[in-house]
């Protein structure tokens, strides 16, 4: 039976650079298409219909229409980009990065600002 | 006879990935017999078929296994989808016969890794878990995800895969093929590899039979029998047979899956050299009625999904018989007879996966 297989594999191995990456000092790009985390791009656009938190299978996404508010639970968020796909006004964007660990719950709000009164044409 | 003592295995140990305990009763150092005890990870994830709309359990159906993800979500989806007999697009059956057939040679390398790790030999279980680490980039770039794909909906598949990214797939995978190889060769020519797994565990092809061992385990003691034979997606266009060894024993479970991993690399080029221009997904009509059962094969098995509806957006009842469940009763038996240092290799060979088995 032949002994050491796996010496040819070893030494090319050593030969090579290392497979690993020092993280997190070294990050790696994430691939084009990669669901990392799901971010709200421009809230000034939003006209809060409300489409994406009812489509979210795990109603991490909360709007307020009257407070003209966005709210996201991460903690909630299984990043499957059902939201993102439904925006009329194209607000939600799909970030390649994936989020950072947490130390606490916590809830992210957007809040749109009121738009500047239209000036007075006289 | 000699003084019968009882060793408890698991549910934490070194081997396990995941809980399950046995009790080993031992005679000096054979085991005579194996008492299983589940039930550690019950997650009732069954019961929330009850609650949640049937479109996006497929979301639940695919986190009941963070190995064979994909395949749970594309069983589920096929079942939903004879409900309401949905014709789904055929470039959406090609795709999930590619990421199936990716999720396959990603579990078949977790598992060569585990095994190698479990009979001590950590530099080939290192090497297998960097080829795969390939191919989680790759299922990364095709589906958005690394292990939970997140594409299969009920009516299709959520994402279309341009030619340009397939091409460079493709090549991708043609390089890791030559890099599993290596590893291959270790595992099926190597004599310490081969001493710990020859005769080692026999499965005799009656009894794999007759215990309802489904998946490689069955495959490794010389009975053909494949899922992917019931030609659902698009397996019936595709070129291919059932791999079976016939000695039965650790190491023909381990060739199986050695020469798994091959077949799929070969599938994925077939699938996509036959891959169709066209939509990918239809849109859901109404809610399903009526049950049905869909079977898969999984990299670990046969997987039996039942759904019945009663023409609610919710599921009267979700079932699933995974592969690991049906291989439990064999494994009991080839345990019987063993030296206690080959359970946790044993043990290994039928690829438990208990989150799988307890759901």
């Amino acid at each position: 039976m032949p002994h050491l297989v796996i010496a040819k594999l070893l030494t090319k191995s050593a030969a090579r650079k290392p497979s690993t990456r020092l993280y997190p000092a070294e990050k790696r790009a994430p691939p084009k298409g990669a669901r990392g985390r799901l971010v709200m791009k421009q809230i000034e656009t939003c006209v809060f219909c409300g489409v994406c938190g009812k489509k979210c299978p795990t109603r991490a996404i909360a709007v307020k229409r009257t407070d003209k508010t966005w709210e996201l639970d991460r903690l909630k968020c299984i990043v499957c980009g059902e939201c993102v796909e439904i925006c009329p006004k194209d607000c939600l964007a799909m970030e390649g990065e994936h989020a950072t660990a947490f130390v606490a719950k916590k809830i992210e709000t957007h809040v749109q600002k009121p738009k500047p009164a239209a000036s007075d044409p006289t | 006879m000699g003084q019968r003592t009882i060793i408890p295995f698991g549910p934490q140990h070194p081997v396990l990935p995941e809980p399950i305990h046995l009790d080993l009763v031992m005679e000096d150092e054979k085991v005579v017999e194996a008492i299983p005890s589940i039930g550690f990870i019950h997650r009732g994830l069954e019961k929330m078929a009850e609650k949640k709309d049937f479109q996006e359990m497929a979301y639940i159906a695919e986190r009941i296994c963070g190995i064979c993800s994909f395949i749970h979500s594309m069983g589920y989806c096929q079942a939903i989808e004879a409900l309401l007999k949905l014709e789904i697009p055929k470039r959406a059956e090609y795709l999930r016969v590619i990421w199936s057939e990716m999720s396959r040679i990603h579990s078949h390398l977790l598992w060569l890794g585990l095994t190698a790790d479990a009979f001590g030999f950590e530099s080939l279980f290192m090497h297998s878990w960097r080829v795969r680490e390939k191919l989680l980039d790759l299922i990364e770039e095709t589906s958005g995800g690394r292990v939970i794909f997140g594409v299969c909906k009920v009516g299709g598949v959520r994402r279309d895969v341009d030619a340009e990214t397939l091409r460079r797939a493709l090549e991708a995978l043609a390089a890791l093929e030559a890099e599993y190889r290596e590893i291959a060769g270790v595992f099926s020519r190597d004599a310490s590899v081969k001493r710990r797994m020859t005769g080692i565990g026999v499965l005799p092809k009656e009894d794999a039979r007759a215990l309802g061992a489904v998946g490689p385990t069955l495959r490794g003691s010389g009975v053909a029998w494949d899922a992917r034979r019931l030609q659902y997606a698009v397996y019936g266009e595709l070129d291919w047979a059932p791999i079976t060894e016939e000695a039965g024993d650790c190491q023909a479970r381990c060739l199986v899956r050695i020469r798994e991993i091959f077949q799929s690399f070969d599938l994925i080029r077939q699938a996509a050299g036959k891959i169709s221009d066209g939509p990918v997904a239809v849109k859901v009509p109404g809610n399903p009625r009526g049950e049905y059962f869909a079977r898969l094969e999984q990299p670990r098995g046969e997987v039996v999904y039942y759904v019945k509806g009663n023409g609610t957006k919710n599921l009267q009842r979700f079932r699933v018989r995974t592969p690991t469940f049906a291989n439990l009763p064999p494994l009991l038996k080839i345990l019987q007879g063993c030296e206690l240092s080959d359970v946790p290799v044993i043990v290994l060979t039928i690829d438990p996966c208990i989150s799988c088995a307890e759901r």
